[in-house]
């Protein structure tokens, strides 16, 4: 046993104080009775011996509460000594994977069919760290860290052993990804920094070796790891998304891919739900180890919430469904303007080939002119591209927030100046892996006269102009992007670009009119114009999403609504008009409101290596490794004696209480 | 222990009252025996002589009175026959009253007042029967008896003696009591009011529950009187406050007489023995009496006087 605050024992002198207090005789009741041999007679059998004696039990009694007490003022401890003071510094997985409860897996044999263990690895770990809380001694601090997509400091070091277990209690297990590597990096930086800490390391073994080769390297510290996990199988949804046929606005596809992390194959029955309502159900057979894709084919005229379920009871419940926001059915409105309004002309003719799909519409310049000087904000948020036919504004003021397509001519503002035409030119390359040149063959295309482009330095800010298709002297086809401009506001909106395309000849002048890259051409222009433009649907675990109030000038707070029902509000940038909001760590649907618009998107958890819940088999560290469930079991209020000296000590003075005072027992 | 309203000092006339002398004037003073008296009184001796009442015929002796002679009887039988009678004595009454300092002791009236009322009624008694009275205040030693000739022209000296002084020192029951039976003349009736409480621990009461009552020294000091040929009457005079004295915690019991303190831890069965050893204490004094012949009787201090006299003291035969 060993004294933390051996200074204290010196309170072992007021022995004397006691001693003298016995030795002093202090007043006693006095009674005049007639004749005290009465009384000498009662007390025949008790006689001096036995008030002697009690005096003595009377004194030891007092000695031992002093020396109880003292001895609990200087903080004993049984057990071994330990030099110096620990610094403790703990990563606590939060991923995904750690509320996996390692149970079996089965296949659900109907819906009702539940019942899951509580006891997750997260639970587990919890009880590990308290078990490493109790176990602290004075003197000895703890940092308490969080890994998930990013790296939280919960706590600095602290040796407050309420303050970490509240700061403990106040943990929850999120659907994140984690993100070892920086927390080992930060770790290892302070455990250079520190005097020799201990590391320890709580997770379920989930993870990558190559993320803690940070900790490998650290001389100075010591590394151990608590791992609460054990070999289980487990299916999980680690990717769930839906798109939209650009041809049939109805028609949606939803690709639900499934892991197998377990050894045998499987199959599992995945169900499909739009609001609730199951609407579609296919079996899939997973392999063992490997994934399966699961594609939904439906025409649906409404959009909502759409879910992905597994029908099965595994070690992580978690990923066993996956959201995704479903937007409602929607045209692409095309303005095109062009002195060429011929119902046979070419261009009408692109514009309106697919009435399902694009909403077209038709104005001559004059037309555009006029409407724009009646009201210049007139197209705002009305169309959604607008293609120029030779013609364009000669003002940037006079142009639509919204995406262009220019056909020999170039939009003022962009970082292009438009040369002398030449005949002839010869295509010399076009960027296959550009969405705008996707199926396209500009081999043998025949230009009689092309537009000469200059292209120029951006203004500071702004991305560089690419140049998809080029000729031998000049460029053919040019894309661009810059932040979309809030039309009428002075204001940009950077959560939304506005993408323009330059193509630098007239089609007419060219036999691309009679092949089929010039309709693929524009519909993969609209196609670009439309990836991501759009709200995102759906956002990883922990990571930050930009809520575009959009057109919304006076927005200034958007209200978001968690999974579990909180409402949270997050302030809209006056500048861009973007509100940033990054407690996405929970796993659902998050609906938000800006101004009068609401719209939702989902959070699934962290994909195919969460889903993976079987342990890592060598994390390659040279630690040691801690026994969960023996932590956990470290005696609560640690192997300090104090408390039970005190409570010894409260015990001998009931004791003195009853007995002595009260004079029951002898 | 006298509580704040305990009656412990007493006058003259606080002692009899009119009414209850009245009473008193009915009964007269019994003895067992019958003692010879100093002095003609008014209860029959033994001895025949010249009294009023025809007591019986005897044959003539010489040196018998002449007077006596009872000529009917010389006439009918032709022998000198005297005639006898009764002669009537007077009584000789003892009172000798514990004045120690542990008569001072009681919660409303003290054993001491009680004890002077007592000696005041048989006192007062004996002066109306025309008995010889002597009365002795004793504590560690007797004190001036007072001796009364007869009648109730001496009650107002009686009183004034009884009511002098307060209880104060130790009792010591031999010499007090073996120098009241030297100085009594003749013997007679012997009354002693105490709370037979002494401060010798070597006498029976402060030997322990084992020791024997012949070896006390109360009665070796009973011994003393009984020698003289007294007739011993013992008043035990007690409060209840010596049964129950309410003893708690932690104190120091005094001695009344002695000063002595008694370091008492109080627990529960202490009251159970303190009680115990009252009453061993009071059946050895009982115990002492019987073994002289003497009566015995325990009075308290809360008893009422006329009942204790006119009544309990008729029922005992002491007096009819």
């Amino acid at each position: 046993m060993t004294f933390l605050d051996p200074v204290k024992l010196t309170l072992l002198g007021l022995l004397v104080v006691i001693a003298a207090a016995y030795l002093l005789r202090m007043p006693r009741r006095r009674l005049r009775v007639p004749d005290a041999l009465v009384a000498r007679l009662a007390l025949a059998d008790t006689s001096r011996i036995n008030r002697q004696k009690r005096t003595l039990i009377s004194l030891a009694i007092q000695v031992v509460i002093l020396v109880l007490l003292t001895v609990a003022a200087a903080l004993p401890y049984l057990g071994e000594t330990r030099e110096g003071n620990r610094s403790l510094i703990v990563l606590f997985d939060v991923s995904a994977s750690m509320q996996a409860d390692d149970a079996g897996l089965q296949v659900l044999s109907d819906r009702e069919a539940s019942g899951t263990s509580t006891r997750t690895r997260f639970t587990r770990g919890l009880d590990a760290v308290r078990g490493l809380v109790r176990d602290m001694r004075r003197g000895d601090r703890m940092m308490l860290m969080t890994v998930g997509r990013t790296v939280n400091v919960v706590l600095n070091f602290q040796g407050d052993r309420d303050v970490i277990m509240h700061a403990l209690d106040g943990l929850v297990p999120t659907a994140e990804e984690a993100n070892f590597a920086d927390a080992c990096r930060l770790a290892a930086s302070m455990g250079r920094s520190g005097a020799s800490p201990e590391i320890v390391l709580v997770t379920d073994g989930a993870v990558r070796p190559d993320d803690l080769a940070a900790l490998a390297r650290i001389e100075t510290a010591t590394l151990k790891i608590v791992n609460v996990g054990k070999s289980s199988d487990n299916l999980g949804i680690t990717g769930f998304h839906v798109r939209r046929n650009l041809d049939s606005p109805t028609d949606y596809e939803a690709l639900v891919s499934i892991v197998n992390a377990s050894g045998e194959p499987r199959e599992v029955e995945v169900e499909l739900l739009l609001n609730g309502q199951v609407f579609d159900i296919a079996s899939v057979e997973v392999p063992a180890g490997g994934e399966a894709v699961q594609v939904f084919r439906e025409k649906l005229r409404v959009g909502g919430i759409l879910e992905a379920r597994l029908r099965v009871v595994d070690a992580l419940a978690a990923d066993n469904v996956a959201y995704e926001v479903l937007k409602p059915p929607a045209r692409l409105r095309v303005l095109l303007v062009s002195d060429d309004t011929n119902a046979s002309s070419f261009l009408v003719r692109a514009v309106g080939s697919n009435a399902g799909a694009v909403e077209g519409m038709v104005l001559t310049p004059e037309q555009y002119r006029d409407a724009i000087a009646a009201n210049p904000s007139v197209l705002r948020d009305q169309r959604d591209a607008v293609i120029f036919d030779r013609w364009i504004p000669d003002s940037a003021d006079e142009l639509p927030p919204t995406h262009l397509l220019s056909i020999d001519c170039v939009p003022p503002g962009m970082p292009v100046v438009a040369g002398e035409p030449f005949d002839k030119p010869l295509i010399r390359k076009w960027e296959t892996g550009h969405p705008l040149m996707s199926y396209l063959n500009l081999r043998n295309v025949f230009i009689t006269s092309a537009r000469r482009l200059d292209v120029s330095e951006p203004k500071k800010g702004e991305p560089p102009v690419e140049r998809v298709a080029e000729m031998v002297t000049s460029p053919l086809v040019l894309a661009w992007e810059r932040a979309m401009p809030n039309g009428g506001t002075g204001r940009r909106i950077r959560s939304r670009p506005q993408r323009f395309v330059v193509i630098a000849f007239n089609p007419r002048e060219s036999d691309i009119v009679l092949r089929k890259e010039l309709p693929l051409l524009l519909w993969n222009s609209f196609l670009w114009f439309r990836d991501g433009t759009e709200p995102p649907t759906q956002v990883a675990p922990g990571a930050t999403i930009a809520l575009d109030a959009g057109e919304d000038v006076d927005a200034e707070k958007v209200t978001v609504v968690t999974p579990a029902g909180d409402g949270e509000t997050v302030p809209v940038d006056p500048e861009t008009g973007v509100a940033f909001f990054g407690a996405t760590s929970t796993a659902g649907v998050y609906r938000y409101r800006v101004g009068k618009t609401e719209d939702a998107f989902a959070v699934n958890p962290g994909g195919r290596f969460e889903s993976d819940v079987r342990p890592a088999k060598d994390l390659a560290l040279d630690a040691e490794t801690l026994d969960a469930d023996e932590l956990a079991a470290v005696y609560p209020g640690g192997r300090e004696l104090w408390p039970w000296l005190l409570f010894v000590a409260a015990l001998v003075l009931t004791f003195e209480a009853i007995v002595f005072h009260r004079r029951i027992y002898f | 222990m006298t509580s704040d309203a305990a009656e412990t000092v007493v006058t003259p006339d606080d002692l009899l009252t009119p009414g209850f002398m009245k009473k008193l004037e009915r009964f007269r003073m019994c003895s067992r025996v019958i003692h010879p008296g100093a002095s003609m009184g008014e209860r029959v001796s033994r001895a025949r002589g010249s009294g009023m009442e025809f007591a019986d015929h005897k044959e003539y002796s010489p040196g018998d009175d002449f007077r006596m002679i009872d000529w009917n009887v010389y006439a009918r039988l032709d022998e000198f026959v005297v005639k006898v009678f009764e002669t009537e004595e007077n009584l000789s009454v003892c009172v000798l009253l514990d004045v120690s300092a542990s008569m001072d002791f009681g919660a409303g009236t003290t054993k001491w007042v009680t004890a002077a009322r007592l000696a005041a009624a048989l006192g007062y008694i004996a002066l109306v029967n025309r008995d010889a009275l002597t009365v002795f205040r004793f504590a560690e030693t007797l004190s001036e008896p007072f001796e009364a000739a007869r009648g109730r022209g001496h009650l107002r000296q009686m009183l004034r003696r009884l009511s002098t002084g307060t209880p104060a020192g130790q009792t010591d029951f031999v010499t007090s009591l073996r120098a009241a039976g030297m100085q009594l003349h003749r013997p007679g009736v012997c009354f002693v009011i105490s709370d037979f409480c002494t401060a010798d621990p070597s006498t029976s009461l402060g030997a322990g529950p084992s020791t024997s009552l012949g070896a006390s020294r109360l009665a070796e000091a009973l011994k003393g009187l009984v020698y003289y040929g007294h007739e011993i009457v013992a008043l035990h005079v007690l409060d209840p406050l010596e049964a129950d004295p309410g003893l708690e915690g932690e104190l120091d019991v005094e001695d009344a007489e002695t000063g002595e303190l008694v370091p008492m831890t109080v627990k529960a069965d202490t009251l159970r023995r303190y009680r115990e050893a009252f009453e061993h204490r009071c059946r050895a004094v009982a115990a002492a009496c019987a073994a002289y012949d003497a009566k015995y009787l325990r009075i308290s201090t809360t008893d009422s006087l006329e009942n204790t006299v006119l009544y309990r003291f008729r029922r005992e035969g002491i007096v009819e």
